[in-house]
């Protein structure tokens, strides 16, 4: 089946629920019986400031490292804008390990291992946003299918799972606006349809 | 997979707030679920944080065009989950 790109003022957005205000959100599929989406929009003054200095290193950091990788330019999800694969390869069954992508031809070493040396503070933050926000994600599932109450907003690790069950990042990506200001249309797993 | 994304300038800084009370950062971009039809307005909160967890191999999922004021980018990095949580 063919589909067509879909632009911001496409009408078959018309009529979608927007969520655009700070605070967490799980979307719980009826049919499913479970939760399958959560979005957490946090401001700079709900940030502690370990967070907001943290957040600012990791920005930093991935702008710098895209400067020592070549662009992807061949795994079809980005229209507009760059993308590139960064960070941390290996990782997916421990979750702590990481390992790089290969840097770009003329990169001298010295300039390589400045970034390397602060790619597992950088992984460790990443990590614990994504835990912070996947055992809440995951305790929403719970409450919903076994009270059928609001989500609970934690940020502890559950003691009954494994904590590889939260293992992140078997890669990571960075992508930027391209140079005529156009965002990318990205993350897409397949190009959508006004017909689905 | 989970993501984030967040507003920086073209040397990597975080922009967590307006730098003058004429900026219009950034318009349209937004998120998008097909399937649930939800939209994520990355431009009513420009300065946020936006963290998503998403089903990237099961949901219809893309960000839609959009546009960046000449000196600013918008940030996105994700990184594949275990399929367990979803």
């Amino acid at each position: 089946m063919l589909g067509k790109l879909l632009y911001a003022d496409d009408p078959i957005f018309e009529d979608y629920y927007t969520i655009d205000t700070p605070g967490i959100v799980y979307v719980w599929d009826k049919k499913a019986k479970k939760v399958v989406f959560a979005v957490r929009c946090s401001t700079a003054d709900e940030l502690s400031e370990q967070e907001y200095v943290s957040f600012c290193s990791l920005f930093m950091h991935l702008h710098n490292d895209s400067k020592l990788h070549a662009a992807i330019t061949n795994n079809g999800t980005v229209v507009y804008g760059k993308m590139w694969g960064l960070g941390w390869r290996p990782g997916f069954d421990k979750g702590y390990d990481y390992g790089e992508y290969a840097k770009s031809v003329g990169v001298s070493e010295d300039r390589w291992k400045v970034l390397r040396n602060k790619d597992e503070a950088m992984h460790t933050f990443y990590g614990q946003r994504y835990a912070s926000l996947a055992p809440a994600f995951w305790h929403a599932q719970k409450l919903f299918n076994v009270e059928n109450k609001a989500p609970f907003f934690g940020h502890d690790y559950l003691e009954d799972l494994e904590k590889d069950e939260w293992a992140f990042a078997s890669n990571l990506t960075f992508i930027k606006s391209d140079n005529k200001g156009r965002m990318l249309i990205a993350f897409l797993n397949q190009v959508p349809c006004t017909n689905l | 997979m989970f993501g984030i994304w967040a507003l920086v300038d073209k040397q990597g800084n975080w922009i967590s707030e307006p730098r003058n009370s004429q900026e219009i950062p950034m318009t349209g971009g937004f998120f998008y679920i097909l399937p649930y039809k939800i939209k994520i307005d990355f431009a009513a909160q420009p300065y946020a944080i936006w963290e998503l967890i998403w089903r990237g191999k099961e949901d219809v999922h893309a960000t839609v065009d959009g546009k960046m004021a000449g000196n600013l980018d918008w940030f996105g990095t994700s990184a594949q989950t275990s399929k367990k949580l979803l």
